[in-house]
C-alpha cells in the first residue's frame, strides 16, 4: 500500500556543464495504481525513478511515499527496482540471486527458503531455481529480476523499462506476465517506458515527459478495463487513446485532458 | 620485464577472462587439442635428430635423449633444486597474492588509502622487480627470516613483490567491476559496506583473480630462479621439515644438503662447469614444473569460474 507524491520536484544535474534533467514535475500515484512514464530519450524517465527510490538526491522540491520521505521509504525497505537489464550475479543461481535481498535482510532461514520458492513459482521458472543466469534465456532472466525485487513485498514497485532490451514476442508475453503477478499480489507501480501500446496496455494513467528537460507535458487516462487481455489492443479505444499519447509526445497537445 | 605492466592491462582489458567460445563441430575439437600436439613433437624431434644429424657433439648441444640422460645422471642436484625453486616460487607467490587482495580489500573500504596507494603501485609496477635482489640482500644481511639465509629470504621476498603488483593491480580493477545496478539494489537494500564487499564486490573480482594467478604464477618462478642465480642461494623449509622427520630421501636425493640451492644457483655451476647436459636438463625440468603449474591455476580457474557474463 503506497501513495506518491510529486511537490515540484526539479533536478539539475551539476559539473562544469550543468544539465536540467526534470522540471517542476507535480503529480500523485494512488494506492496500488499502475502508471506509466513515457517519453523521449534524455525526458529524464529514469532520473524520476532514481530520485523515488532515494538512489539521487533532488535539486529542488519534495517526493513523498506514504506522506513520508523517500530515504524512510527506502530505508524501511517499501521500494522495489526492476531495471532494464536483469543486473543479475551471474555467480549465483536464479534461486539464489532470488535470495539476494533476504541475505542482505539476514531473513534468508526456512521462511526465506519457502518465499523464494514460492515467487520462482510465481515467475513460472520453479524448474530453474537451480540455473545460473548463463543457462537462461533473456526473458527467464528478467522473470528472475522480477522475483527478485518482490522478495521482501515492497509496496511500490520501479520498473526501468524492464522489457526494453528484449525482443517484440517476448516483449509481449511478459507484459502479459507482469499483468498476471500483479494481478495475484498488488502494489503501486511506476512504469517507465518509451512504448506507447505497452504503456497503454499495462497501466491505468500514463504520464507523458517533454524533452529534456523533462516536464510532465500531459497525464492521459487509460478507459480500459481490467483484466486487460491482448484483444483490447485492437479496440478502436485503444487506437484513439494511442493517439492521444503520440500527440502529446509531439507536442501537440490541445491543453491537456485531465486524468 | 617491462612489458609485464601492459600483459596486466590486456588480460584486464578482457576480462572477465573466461573460456572462448568452443570449437564448432566435433573436427574442430579434435583438431584443437592434435594440431599443438603435432607441433610439441614436432619441435622434440628437430631436437632429438637434427643435433647428431648435424654433427654437434653432446656436450655442445645435447639432444633429447642427451637430456634426458643429464637428467638421470644429475637427479639428485637438479631434484633438490626444483624443490627448492617451486618452494621460493610458492612461497612468494601465496604470500605475495594473499597481501595483493589485501591490499586492494583496502583500496575498496578506503578511498584514502587507494589515492595514497595505487598510484605508486602502478610506479613500480614498471621496475624489473628482478633488480631488487641486491638490495634485498643488503637489507635482509643479519635478519634471521625463518631460519633461511639472508639470501635466501632475499630470494623469497622478490618473488613477494613479483606477484604482489600485478595482482594488486588487478584486483583493485576488479572490486570495481561490479555492474552500476546491482549497486544501486545494494543501497536500496541497505546493505552494509562488508555485505556489499562480501556478496558483490568480491565474487566479482575472482576472475580478476585467476587472470592474475595465471601471470603470478608463471612471474613467481622468474623471480625465483633468477633471484637463485643472484643471490645464489634458496629457501628450503620442507627439506629441511622431511630430514627432522627423518624421511629426507623420499624424492630419491636427499632433500637438505647443506648448500642447498634452487634451480638458478645450479644454473650457474653447471654452466662455469661447461656441462651442458646439465644445464638442459635443468631448463626442460623446471619447464615441466612451471608449465604444471601454470596449468594447476587454469583448472583450478575452470573448476572455481564455471560461469559467463551474461550482459
Amino acid at each position: 500500500m503506497a501513495t506518491v507524491e510529486f511537490r515540484s520536484v526539479s533536478l539539475t544535474y551539476g559539473g562544469d556543464e550543468p544539465v536540467e534533467a526534470l522540471r517542476d514535475i507535480t503529480f500523485e500515484v494512488g494506492d496500488n495504481e499502475f502508471v506509466s512514464i513515457i517519453g523521449p530519450s534524455g525526458s529524464g524517465k529514469s532520473t524520476l525513478l532514481r530520485l523515488i527510490a532515494d538512489l539521487l538526491p533532488s535539486t529542488s522540491g519534495r517526493i513523498l511515499i506514504n506522506g513520508a520521505s523517500c530515504s524512510r521509504a527506502r530505508q524501511g525497505r517499501e521500494i522495489g527496482f526492476v531495471f532494464q537489464e536483469p543486473a543479475l550475479l551471474p555467480w549465483r543461481s536464479s534461486e539464489k540471486n532470488v535470495r539476494l535481498p533476504l541475505e542482505i535482510m539476514k531473513r534468508s532461514g526456512e521462511g526465506g527458503r519457502q518465499k523464494v520458492a514460492e515467487l520462482l513459482r510465481l515467475v513460472g521458472l520453479e524448474d530453474f531455481g537451480s540455473k545460473r543466469p548463463d543457462q537462461l534465456s533473456g526473458g527467464m532472466r528478467q522473470r528472475v529480476s522480477i522475483a527478485r525485487a518482490l522478495t521482501y513485498d515492497p509496496d511500490l514497485l520501479l520498473m526501468d523499462e524492464p522489457f526494453g532490451a528484449l525482443d517484440q514476442i517476448t516483449r509481449d508475453e511478459m507484459n502479459n506476465e507482469l499483468l498476471r503477478i500483479w494481478g495475484e499480489r498488488r502494489s503501486t507501480v511506476i512504469f517507465v517506458t518509451h512504448s506507447i501500446s505497452e504503456a497503454i496496455y499495462l497501466s491505468d494513467r500514463v504520464v507523458v515527459l517533454s524533452p529534456r528537460p523533462g516536464r510532465i507535458v500531459d497525464t492521459v487516462l487509460v478507459p480500459l478495463e481490467r483484466p486487460r487481455d491482448p484483444s483490447m489492443k485492437h479496440m478502436q479505444l485503444f487506437y484513439e487513446t494511442e493517439l492521444h499519447v503520440l500527440q502529446a509526445l509531439e507536442g501537440r497537445t490541445a491543453g491537456g485532458v485531465a486524468s | 620485464m617491462a612489458s609485464r605492466a601492459e600483459q596486466v592491462a590486456d588480460e584486464a582489458d578482457i576480462a572477465p577472462p573466461l573460456r572462448p567460445a568452443g570449437p564448432r563441430g566435433d573436427g574442430g575439437r579434435v583438431l584443437q587439442y592434435v594440431l599443438p600436439t603435432l607441433v610439441v613433437l614436432a619441435f622434440l624431434g628437430i631436437w632429438q635428430f637434427v643435433p647428431p644429424w648435424l654433427g654437434i657433439p653432446p656436450y655442445e648441444l645435447p639432444n633429447l635423449s642427451q637430456t634426458i640422460s643429464g637428467l638421470q645422471a644429475d637427479w639428485p642436484d637438479i631434484g633438490t633444486g626444483l624443490l627448492i625453486t617451486f618452494q621460493d616460487a610458492l612461497v612468494g607467490f601465496l604470500i605475495g597474492n594473499a597481501l595483493a587482495v589485501l591490499g586492494a580489500t583496502s583500496f575498496a573500504y578506503s578511498v584514502n588509502m587507494e589515492r595514497a596507494f595505487y598510484p605508486v603501485a602502478i610506479l613500480v609496477q614498471t621496475v624489473p622487480i628482478i633488480v631488487y635482489v641486491p638490495l634485498l640482500r643488503i637489507l635482509f644481511f643479519k635478519t634471521a627470516v625463518l631460519n633461511a639465509a639472508p639470501d635466501a629470504a632475499a630470494v623469497v621476498a622478490v618473488t613477494v613483490l613479483i606477484a604482489f603488483f600485478p595482482t594488486l593491480v588487478n584486483m583493485t580493477v576488479g572490486f570495481k567491476s561490479v555492474d552500476p545496478r546491482v549497486l544501486e539494489l545494494m543501497r536500496l537494500l541497505n546493505a552494509s559496506r562488508t555485505q556489499i564487499f562480501l556478496k558483490v564486490r568480491f565474487p566479482s573480482a575472482i576472475p580478476f583473480l585467476f587472470s592474475s594467478l595465471k601471470i603470478t604464477s608463471t612471474l613467481a618462478f622468474v623471480g625465483a630462479i633468477v633471484g637463485e642465480w643472484m643471490a645464489a642461494s634458496g629457501f628450503n623449509p620442507l627439506g629441511q621439515a622431511l630430514q627432522a622427520v627423518g624421511v629426507n630421501s623420499i624424492f630419491g636425493f636427499e632433500t637438505n644438503p647443506a648448500n642447498g640451492a634452487g634451480i638458478g644457483y645450479l644454473l650457474s655451476i653447471f654452466q662455469f662447469k661447461l656441462d651442458k647436459p646439465g644445464i638442459f636438463a635443468s631448463v626442460l625440468a623446471v619447464s615441466i614444473l612451471c608449465m604444471l603449474f601454470f596449468g594447476l591455476m587454469v583448472l583450478l580457474e575452470r573448476v572455481l569460474v564455471p560461469w559467463r557474463p551474461t550482459q
